[in-house]
């Protein structure tokens, strides 16, 4: 009796076990990134160097220091072209499908060494899957997997159309959104990415997607349609308290020498106009001073001239 | 339009900055003094000084790569604010030194308080500019 109980539980919970295991594709979100002079920094690991989103994910830079001319995001491969940033300022890129490593620049200060790296990569399983086999690598390109029943992708490689998916709601971002843009209309995330079939660097290790010949064919990627956006695109205002933190200097940049401490308020270059204020004191106290003395001269020079009216 | 790729309009502005800081210090050493001397070293730090802000201007437009931010100007930034006041110590001094040089010529006694609240509005202008300018150099 107790035997046969026991299966039937296990019959039950080994398909709730597999499904467990199985890898479901991550969700797409909207990360996070600062912008100052003259660095891109990943706001999740702190990374300099490079930032590193899935593909799908979509990039909210903040301008946590400004300057003349304003800093902008720029991905030419990616045709990201951010207007002019001030001083809090956000800029939301539209969901980044394309995978591969890019040059991310700020056109005015691109010669100034304002330049990182954007890596997309296809997007990793969030469960405890058994992983593959690590793939060889080969110089030019590094397989990644995208989950189960799902090809490897290589970097570089233009992704194929999405494979339309459940309609599962898309997921609230993990990183905090600016309060200040209205909450998006979410659509289901394109996960999938299929290698360029031109590619000869493409070790193929999986099955290829299953092809429902029923379903609808897949749109291009740049559907504007399909496009999920978890964040409005374009440029937003950050959240007073998120730019209360002020970001750490680049080594061996003037600010790190001089130990500079960054303006707080709405508009931190009003302290301008209170240093003027206080610089305008000597200033008008010098200048006050010599017209008093120009004033006791001339007095003193009116009796000499009475009496010398007086004489003639 | 600016080959060099680096701003021409911070190397150039301590010219006029330098020398009509030393005018304005002349002429208020010249009314405590009473010393008319001080007149003709004045003048002669003044009229370079002047001469060195068309040259000065003409820099920051080269650093903006033109006049497109005037189309639009943001108000919430230093930027216009500094050309604001780059413009009052323009204009501050070029009319002490017309002024000036106007007086002279029909042989005139300078009355102090022109003189000297010329001189002192062009340089109060040129410390606000000053101070804006550094907020954008140094990044607020």
């Amino acid at each position: 009796m107790t035997s046969a109980r026991g299966i039937r539980w296990g019959l039950v919970s080994f398909p709730l076990v597999l499904m467990g295991l199985m890898p479901m594709p991550a969700r797409a979100e909207t990360r996070q990134a600062s912008v100052g002079n003259y660095w891109f920094e990943d706001d999740a690991t702190g990374d300099r160097t490079s930032i590193v989103v899935n593909q799908g994910d979509q990039l909210t830079f903040t301008i946590r220091e400004g300057i003349y001319p304003p800093h902008t995001v720029d991905v030419d491969e990616l045709d990201i072209h951010s207007p002019d940033l001030l001083l809090g300022a956000t800029y939301t890129t539209p969901p980044l499908k394309t995978l591969g490593t890019f040059k991310l620049y700020c056109r005015p200060h691109e010669q100034r060494g304002h330049v990182t790296t954007l890596a997309v990569r296809a997007t990793t399983p969030t469960t405890s899957a058994p992983q593959p086999e690590p793939q060889p690598e080969s110089q030019a390109s590094t397989p990644t997997t995208t989950g189960a029943g799902q090809p490897p992708v290589v970097e570089g490689s233009q992704p194929a159309p999405p494979a339309p998916e459940p309609a599962t709601p898309a997921p609230q971002p993990a990183s905090p959104v600016p309060p200040a843009t209205p909450a998006p209309q979410t659509t289901p995330v394109p996960h999938a990415a299929v290698p360029d079939p031109k590619s000869a660097t493409v070790a193929l290790q999986a099955a290829p997607p299953a092809a429902d010949s029923s379903a609808p064919p897949a749109p291009p990627p740049d559907d504007p349609v399909t496009a999920t956006t978890l964040t409005p695109v374009g440029v937003g205002r950050a959240d007073p308290e998120s730019l209360a933190r002020a970001p750490e200097p680049e080594p061996g940049s003037l600010d790190d020498l001089i130990g500079r401490r960054e303006a707080r308020g709405a508009v931190p270059w009003t302290r301008a106009l209170r240093l003027l204020v206080v610089s305008a004191v000597p200033i008008l106290g010098a200048a006050g001073f010599s017209l008093s003395r120009e004033a006791g001269r001339h007095r003193a020079r009116e009796p000499e001239r009475g009496e010398s009216r007086r004489g003639l | 339009m600016n080959p060099f790729a680096l701003p021409v309009h911070a190397p150039m502005v301590h010219l006029p900055v330098a020398l009509l800081t030393i005018t304005w210090v002349c002429v208020i050493v010249r009314h405590v003094s009473g010393s008319a001397r001080w007149d003709e070293r004045t003048r002669m730090f003044e009229i370079v000084g002047v001469l060195a802000l068309p040259v000065t201007i003409v820099t920051a437009f080269v650093d903006t790569r033109g006049f497109d931010f005037l189309t639009n100007p943001r108000f919430d930034a230093p930027l216009i604010w500094h050309m604001v006041a780059g413009l009052a110590a323009t204009v501050f001094f070029g009319w002490h030194f017309l002024w000036r040089r106007d007086r002279r010529r029909v042989d005139l006694r300078l009355p102090a308080t022109i003189d000297v609240g010329l001189a002192t509005l062009g340089m109060l202008a040129l410390m606000a500019a000053g101070l804006l300018a550094a907020e954008m150099v140094y990044a607020t």
